[in-house]
């Protein structure tokens, strides 16, 4: 037998197999009708090049160098105007805007935006990615341009097995022109329905939102209304494509009560049997309050879950919280994932055959010491 | 339906299909009997992905020529990780290196704590030379060479956009045969290895040259050549680059005796100006000759050398009254050569042979053709 072992030579230095998905992949499997229609059809590639700038082709095409690296210009001044890993940037005009697929060595991203991006009036509608979780919990995962948080916490961040290869999925869908800051021109209710937990150190203000955004159709997370076949489709989509390209395992990090509900449904399970036990609560409490009389739209639910986060546990508006008075006995609740810090809400569903039955012994609180 | 065009991620993202050369080729393929030899059987390996530019042992380090601060700090790590492939020899070690543009094999000769480097070869994708990223490459070793716009990939009449160009290099010493371990003495192990760099001493340039002129060495060998190295090593080359998808192979030749090596083996020079320029040597050395001082290969590569002197240091009988050996390994400038590989490659070389034919048609050329004999190779890289 050789010495010489089998070796994937370009895998094992920077490009994943999921970075080798296809553009007419991607078009086809995840790009769902609504968005192709509204996009209408591709006219051209525009342009196919490798990037290496933080800056994007336009506004909103920005990436990231989460890692601070100084790379030397073409003069050799040091600046954080570069990424460490260059990536591949193509751009499809459609007959109603634009789709950009980026990619470097662990991940692809699909973006599609409706509207003149030349003027900056492009409008982001759909963002789709798979992301090799091959660095997670180290700092190289940081050096992927194409991430919006960080992954190199080692207990938030850790990966599920070393053995079993594993892509986290993401999913966006807003329709055009439903953004609460177009609607309304308050910039700060939207940036409170983006992400509410950022406005629980000042409760006074964000129970003045949350009253607001409780007697609306948006859930958390949904600064804009959400395209229905998005949800309908995607995960389909995404399990297709991890499965053809070799993947174990696919993830998601659930931002919401909603969207966790969206995973299970599509048979994903928790991770972490701690966090398991704390959405558990979460639902009784749900079921609790619906018993009451008080019924809860789905957005609701979610609302109520970020609720519990609110301290001190008095100020949770009466008959909404689930746990930690007199009136509900039991520690305190929180909603696991508030996209502030860095723990996450993983989710995971096995894919290949290896990973059938695969039962994860993992725990993502970092260890007391 | 919109048709997709088709785009090669990985080759875009800097993975090129020269990294698909395994270890195993390499070894069976490109590492001559000799050097097989010399370095015993293989016993053991270790695999790893690297971002430093330390190494195991002297002279395994690795480059960070842009100066990048990862992290914002530390100018101890690469830009863009590599595969280090490390397997231990009876007498040594055999070490592959890959950085998507480039891979880079070693031959390690001895104590690993302090070993000799017996054999180099290299293959290395051209696409970002003249500009800066060039020297992201962390298996590169000379600074302000290929990131300087005179180096700019392969520029040929109708060349095709999508031309995929490698430069080869090889290196091959045999163990002990270092000037300054049979001498002792560093500044003619220095001198011989690169005498331009003694160029604005001329005194110590013509002591250290008296003695090389009379020794069996060429400019640039400051070991002795491995000789089954530079026999047959060239065919493999482009048989793999070939394979790996080139149109074609390219080199930097240091010395004269180098690129009239090459040349035999198919490269031609690559732009009229060089064309012009080697046949000016080769008409001076024809002058030397035709005046009865007989000249070796490797005299011939040192008379090369000498024209870089200031003319009143140019030994009488010696001054060929214009040329300038161009590649100094200092500065910038390199002696390209090409050499075209792939069907599209040739055919366009032929066509644009009738092209130059037809044009100079008025044009009496004599090209000079010197006889090659086997030489070590020497590179930037």
């Amino acid at each position: 037998m050789s010495i010489f072992q089998t070796m994937n030579l370009p895998s094992q230095t920077n490009v994943a197999r999921i970075s080798q998905v296809t553009d007419e992949e991607i078009w086809r499997h995840l790009v769902t009708p609504t968005v192709k229609g509204l996009l209408g059809s591709i006219i051209k590639l525009e342009s196919n090049q490798v990037l290496d700038t933080v800056a994007g082709l336009f506004p909103g095409d920005e990436v990231t160098n989460l890692n601070g690296h100084m790379l030397a210009d073409a003069n050799g001044k040091l600046s954080k105007d570069f990424v460490r890993f260059p990536y591949n940037h193509t751009l499809y005009r459609t007959v109603n805007g634009a789709m950009v697929i980026k990619r470097d060595g662990v991940k692809f991203e699909v973006f599609c935006w409706f509207g003149d991006i030349d003027r900056g009036k492009g409008e982001l509608i759909f963002k789709a990615a798979l992301r090799d979780r091959v660095y997670d919990g180290t700092k190289r995962a940081n050096d992927c341009a194409l991430l919006e948080y960080a992954y190199d916490n080692p207990d938030y961040h850790k990966r599920l097995s070393s053995e079993l290869s594993s892509v986290e999925l993401s999913i966006y869908g807003f329709m055009p022109g439903s953004r609460i800051s177009d609607a309304t021109g308050d910039k700060v209710f939207d940036q409170f329905v983006s992400n509410p937990f950022r406005f629980l150190d000042d409760p006074q203000v964000f129970l003045t939102m949350f009253q607001r955004a409780f007697q609306s159709k948006r859930g958390p997370g949904q600064y804009s209304a959400a395209i229905p076949d998005v949800a309908k489709y995607s995960l389909a989509g995404f399990e297709r494509l991890a499965i053809k390209y070799g993947y174990d395992l696919i993830e998601m990090a659930a931002s919401h009560y909603h969207v966790a509900k969206w995973a299970v449904a599509g048979g994903y399970v928790y991770s972490d049997l701690a966090q398991a036990a704390m959405v558990a609560r979460l639902q009784a409490g749900l079921e609790a309050i619906r018993a009451s009389g008080m019924p809860l739209t789905r957005s609701q639910q979610s609302w109520v879950c970020v609720l519990q986060s609110l301290r001190p546990v008095d100020m949770v508006p009466s008959g909404y919280l689930m746990s930690g008075s007199a009136a509900a006995p039991g520690s305190p609740l929180r909603w696991p994932q508030n996209n502030v810090d860095d723990e996450c809400l993983w989710l995971f569903k096995p894919l290949s055959a290896k990973a059938q039955g695969f039962n994860p012994d993992i725990s993502f609180q970092p260890k007391l010491l | 339906m919109y048709k997709f065009p088709p785009i090669d991620v990985a080759d875009m993202l800097g993975n090129t299909s020269l990294c698909t050369i395994t270890p195993e080729v390499i070894w069976d393929r490109l590492c001559t009997p000799q050097v097989k030899a010399l370095l015993g059987e293989i016993e053991y390996a270790k695999v790893t992905v690297r971002e430093t530019v330390a190494g195991d042992f002297p002279g395994d380090e690795v480059t960070n020529l842009n100066q990048h601060r990862i992290y914002g700090t530390d100018l101890d790590r690469v830009r863009l990780p590599y595969l280090n492939t490390f397997y231990k020899t009876t007498y040594g070690a055999f070490v592959v290196k890959y950085e998507g543009l480039k891979w880079k094999a070693f031959g390690w000769y001895g104590d690993l704590r302090n070993p000799q480097l017996i054999f180099k070869c290299a293959l290395r994708d051209r696409r970002f030379d003249g500009t800066r990223r060039a020297n992201d490459n962390s298996l590169i070793d000379f600074a302000g060479c290929y990131d300087d716009p005179v180096n700019a990939p392969l520029s040929l009449p109708n060349i095709f956009p999508d031309a995929k160009c490698a430069e080869a290099s090889v290196y091959g010493f045999m163990p002990g045969s270092r000037l300054s371990d049979a001498t002792g003495d560093t500044e003619y192990d220095r001198f011989v290895e690169n005498p331009f760099r003694f160029i604005n001493q001329p005194e110590v340039f013509h002591k250290h040259f008296q003695m090389a002129w009379k020794s069996s060495r060429a400019p640039g060998q400051n070991g002795n050549p491995i000789p089954d190295v530079s026999r047959s090593i060239i065919p493999t080359i482009d048989k793999l680059a070939l394979a790996a998808g080139y149109d074609y192979v390219e080199n930097a030749s240091s010395h004269y005796h180098v690129a009239r090596w090459t040349e035999s083996q198919g490269y031609k020079y690559a732009t009229p100006e060089l064309v012009e320029l080697m046949n000016q040597f080769a008409l001076g050395l024809k002058r030397i000759k035709a005046s009865g001082i007989k000249l070796t290969r490797q005299q011939e590569s040192w008379v090369c050398v000498l024209q870089s002197l200031p003319p009143e240091h140019i030994p009488a009988g010696f001054d060929l009254k214009g040329p300038k050996w161009p590649q100094d390994n200092i500065g910038a400038v390199n002696l390209w050569m090409y050499k075209p590989l792939s069907a599209r490659a040739l055919a366009l070389e032929a066509s644009n042979a009738e092209a130059r034919a037809a044009a100079a048609v008025t044009v009496s050329a004599a090209p000079t053709v010197v006889a090659a004999q086997p030489v070590a190779v020497e590179s930037k890289t």
